[in-house]
């Protein structure tokens, strides 16, 4: 038996806007209707599954070019493993539409085109480093310095026991964090070095074709470096404009880049682009009112699950919207399964068969133990970029008066039986989509 | 994808101001702006290290989805003395801010931007793009 998404005819594509009919929205509605204001005013109905699939016949379309695109940008990159592109789905489409009509975001064709940002979603996986001898790590410690000045004797111990995952205290650890964050600052850098210079590059190229920007004026304000600046006066790049840039990581987590080279991509980005960050443990210097106490900092970093990525909300050349994602290969297997926790706490039901059971023990889980399980799915995602820099990594075991069902090897377990599971499915499977008159 | 809670925002976390102490958000602005720039004329040296600073205040506008916003100081890791001018907003969850430059460069440059006449006008601006970035989250 498989399933039939029934959809109405294909219907034009509005001209003035849409209008939504509040009094028959309800979350998750498959047939929520939006009224469509033609030209002449007259009101025409068309349902949101309809404006969902229009989208993403559309971003089929525009897919070739932006994928070729990315490609162009990022596929020779010695650094980069494989990338992978994909147009986003109706089905998708249709939930994002919903949250928007929601919030009132929505209130035209093109306003629902635009919300969705990430039509077109690229994921640039780039190689693990090599991992480092013990003689390497500790010539980085002897070498490494804070503003200027070398680690103290207590600094040093400090630093090496948190890299080599030695017991401590939790005020012992949030100590050691900022320490360790410098340390693996050069080896953030190593890994991403290349991808974040094209990427300079490619949003420099932007902005000169634009007109907003010359290279006089790159070097008169230092916006690149000059090995940087050289290769933009004698090569040719894919123009990329940057909407937004998110460098998520958890409460102890490394980023995908290092705020040196979030802060060059800012400089060559111009006004108008957002960063969004999170707090470190130290709390934000940024809101001198609003620091944290040591309590709530800890508070807030174990909500998160310690999802990390580096992400970007892009326009194609072609003008397609798109979200680019920069990760290593392990990180990126583990967030294939990861946020399946989070979705079903969520009220998210999209999962198999094969997760009911894990489904049921989640939703046993008191907030207290939700908590202390996603600070489990942080240090998984620690260790894996652990193993992604070169750094000792010992595997997190899950917390005793855990079911085991809930360990983060049988959460990938369940994801391999499930793929594989979809991939039978797709044998024999009809057309997920049949229109109707 | 992005993964806080911000149905647990506990009340703890929020700050009150007395009410007879509000101020309109176009003066809160111009009071952090002209803070700014007097931090910026005393603490970026022409050379050598600085500290970053920061100066911020409580929104009030409900128009404004965040819960601070913060106009703030970022030494350039690339450039001995140059500097950033960033405006941020904090998300009343307190998990996360949104932030964008206004100008780099070294302090002269900063203070003749920020001297411009229509200077809190593009602050304004950025901070209701940031607003509206926020309320996506």
């Amino acid at each position: 038996m498989g399933y039939q998404f029934l959809i109405k005819k294909f219907m034009q594509k509005p001209e003035l806007g849409l209008n939504v009919n509040f009094s028959r929205l309800t979350a998750g509605s498959r047939d929520m209707d939006i009224a469509l204001k033609a030209k002449d005013l007259a009101i025409k109905k068309a349902d949101l599954g309809t404006t969902a699939y229009q989208i993403g016949e559309e971003l089929k379309v525009q897919f070739p070019k932006a994928r070729e695109q990315v490609d162009n940008i990022f596929g020779d990159l010695n650094s980069v493993e494989r990338i992978t592109n994909r147009p986003k789905g109706a089905v998708s489409i249709h939930t994002k539409l919903e949250r928007g009509i929601k919030e009132n975001k929505i209130n035209s064709y093109e306003t629902a085109v635009k919300y969705i940002g990430d039509g077109i979603g690229s994921r640039v996986i780039t190689r693990p480093l090599e991992k480092l001898s013990r003689a390497q790590i500790k010539k980085m410690v002897e070498e490494l310095k804070i503003n200027g000045d070398p680690l103290t004797k207590e600094e040093k111990v400090l630093l090496n026991k948190y890299i080599y995952n030695n017991p401590m205290s939790p005020e012992e650890a949030d100590r050691a964090f900022p320490l360790f964050e410098k340390f693996a600052q050069p080896l953030i850098e190593k890994r991403s070095k290349q991808v974040v210079d094209d990427l300079s590059l490619s949003i420099a190229s932007n902005r000169i074709k634009k007109g907003e920007l010359s290279i006089e004026q790159i070097k008169e304000q230092n916006l690149l470096s000059e090995d940087l600046i050289k290769r933009l006066e004698t090569e040719e790049f894919e123009p990329l404009e940057v909407l937004l840039i998110n460098n998520y990581r958890g409460g102890h987590g490394l980023p995908e880049f290092s705020s040196r080279q979030i802060q060059a991509l800012r400089k060559i980005c111009g006004s108008g682009v957002i960063v969004n960050s999170r707090p470190d443990l130290a709390g934000y210097n940024k809101f001198p009112n609003y620091k944290y106490s040591k309590s709530e900092a800890k508070e807030f970093a174990i909500k998160a699950s310690g999802y990390r990525t580096g992400q970007m909300n892009i326009i194609h050349s072609n003008g397609a919207r798109g979200e680019i994602q920069f990760r290593g290969p392990y990180t990126n297997y583990f967030g294939e399964y990861e946020h399946i926790a989070y979705d079903l706490r969520q009220g998210k039901n999209t999962l198999g068969p094969l997760f009911n059971d894990y489904k049921r023990e989640i939703s046993r889980l008191s907030d207290y133990k939700y908590a202390r399980y996603n600070k489990y799915l942080e240090e998984c995602y620690n260790y894996y970029n652990r193993l992604e820099l070169g750094l000792p990594a010992v595997k997190p075991k899950l917390p005793k008066g855990f079911n085991k069902i809930l360990s983060e090897e049988n959460m990938k377990k369940l994801y391999e039986a499930n793929e594989a599971r979809l991939e039978n499915l797709k044998a024999g499977f009809s057309p997920h989509f049949v229109e109707v008159a | 994808m992005i993964k806080y809670d911000i149905k647990k925002i506990n009340n703890k976390h929020i700050r009150m101001m007395p009410k007879k102490m509000e101020k309109k958000f176009s003066e809160e602005l111009n009071n952090v702006i002209l803070k700014m720039k007097n931090r910026i004329s005393r603490e970026i040296p022409d050379k050598g290290y600085f500290r970053n600073f920061a100066e911020d205040f409580e929104n009030k506008d409900k128009n404004i989805f965040a819960r601070a916003i913060s106009l703030n100081i970022e030494k350039d890791e690339n450039i001995e003395g140059g500097a950033l001018l960033l405006v941020s907003a904090l998300h009343p969850s307190m998990n996360v801010d949104a932030t964008s430059m206004l100008v780099c460069g070294r302090r002269d440059d900063i203070l003749k931007f920020m001297n411009k006449d229509n200077f809190s006008q593009k602050v304004a601006e950025e901070i209701n793009k940031l607003s509206e970035s926020l309320k996506r989250i």
